[in-house]
């Protein structure tokens, strides 16, 4: 019987946003027997993790990955222990979660997972949580690209530490988010922050008119995006374009998120990519969408975005079928 | 890896094919090489399949290599022409022609 891949959740956020406290919740407050089915891997910068002694989970469930960054200097120690959730638990392990340190890069860590011949038949992608403490708000966005990139990579941001801030002020916030990241979800933290990120469907993406259709804005200092209808598609030709696209313009294109149908099939795909690394493609069922509109939203940095719709119209991938 | 030639081939995202219609793997491959020769030929290389899992590359110099890739293909490209080639180019996309009402 082929068994289910396993589904890698990733939880990041700036320094000091609250990651821990939100997983710490979730072990306490989430149901036990799907806590059984759940691993961790939590990953500190400093020689002595810190983070796993604040949580209660038994120590044999939670790996640590210690002194260095995910994203670049404990990537293969990330495949060991990913691999090792696999050798010890693979029957009963059905979720991974992976909390990253505050200065994380989401992309390297997608990279090494899915550009990993065992890991990619084994694994696949579930949702970017991003944590974002609404005291540091300005003074993050400001000063930090670590986290542009993680706001950009999100599929879900929880707002934290806010308690104390007034209704306008909350709103404010979310506004100035979905005009760098139109695709994600925000909502504020709550003891069940986590579960409710992990489980809910993106209704972002299932309401895709409300992307598709919006307007290529000029926002976040250099940050632009730009979404583009599409009919069917001729697959071909998108990987041939998309592959050129990202291999020049890396560093620049920052999250791509689309729903597509290939010419030749009827399946729903997700395709989802955080800079250069591109998850593998996700069949979806048609019930889980609203309507059948299909499109890509682009999220660059210093791309004239008007260049990249006229490409996409002049490679002629759009096709009636 | 080929279990007739020994050839190693290497599994590629890009190639990952949600297509289950009409065309076979085989010819999904030489539809995505003919696009690949037009484009490439703005840049005066050729392209050729090998093997059916990896492309051969060669310029007017006559320098050659053996990608099995997509990612690896653009890099290989950039080090024949010195920089990597840009879809946002009219000039790369001028050579690109819409189907003709044909269905793979």
């Amino acid at each position: 019987m082929k068994k289910n891949k396993l589904t890698v959740h990733i939880l990041t956020g700036f320094l000091g946003s609250g990651k821990t406290t939100i997983l710490r919740d979730f072990l306490n407050n989430e149901d036990k027997e799907k806590l059984k089915k759940t691993a961790i891997i939590i990953n500190e910068v400093g020689e002595i993790g810190i983070d796993h002694l604040i949580l209660d989970k038994p120590k044999e469930d939670i790996s640590i990955l210690e002194n260095g960054c995910l994203c670049c200097e404990t990537n293969n120690e990330l495949k060991l222990s990913l691999k090792r959730i696999l050798a010890i638990n693979g029957s009963n392990i059905e979720t991974v979660i992976i909390e990253t340190t505050g200065l994380a890069n989401i992309s390297p860590i997608i990279n090494s997972i899915f550009n990993d011949r065992e890991l990619i038949l084994t694994f696949k992608m579930g949702k970017i949580i991003t944590i974002i403490d609404t005291n540091n708000y300005q003074e993050s966005k400001l000063n930090s690209p670590e986290w542009t990139n993680q706001v950009v990579s999100s599929d879900q941001i929880v707002l934290t530490k806010h308690e104390e801030k007034n209704n306008i002020k909350i709103n404010e916030i979310k506004e100035q988010i979905s005009k760098i990241n139109p695709t994600t979800e925000i909502s504020l933290k709550n003891k069940n922050s986590l579960s409710y990120c992990i489980e809910r469907k993106n209704q972002k993406i299932q309401n895709k008119n409300q992307v598709f259709y919006s307007i290529t804005k000029d926002n976040h200092s250099q940050i632009n995006t730009v979404s583009i209808n599409t009919k069917h598609i001729d697959w071909k030709k998108f990987s041939i374009w998309l592959s050129m696209l990202l291999y020049k313009h890396q560093g620049k294109i920052l999250r791509i998120k689309a729903i597509l149908k290939s010419m030749n099939s009827d399946e729903y795909l997700l395709f989802n990519s955080v800079q250069s690394a591109v998850a593998p493609i996700e069949k979806i069922e048609r019930k889980d969408i609203n309507n059948n509109q299909l499109g890509l939203v682009f999220i660059v940095k210093d791309i004239d975005t008007k260049k990249i719709t006229e490409s996409f119209s002049n490679f002629h991938i759009s096709v009636e079928k | 890896m080929c279990g007739l030639c020994g050839i190693f081939f290497e599994s590629d995202l890009w190639n990952q094919s949600p297509e289950h219609g009409p065309s076979s793997s085989r010819r999904s491959r030489i539809i995505q090489i003919q696009y690949l020769k037009e484009i490439l030929s703005t840049k005066n290389i050729k392209i050729n399949d090998f093997h059916g899992t990896q492309y051969i590359l060669e310029d007017t110099k006559g320098n050659q290599s053996l990608v099995s890739n997509l990612h690896d293909l653009w890099s290989t490209v950039e080090s024949f022409c010195y920089k990597p080639i840009d879809p946002l180019d009219p000039e790369i996309y001028k050579v690109m022609v819409p189907l003709k009402n044909e269905k793979e």
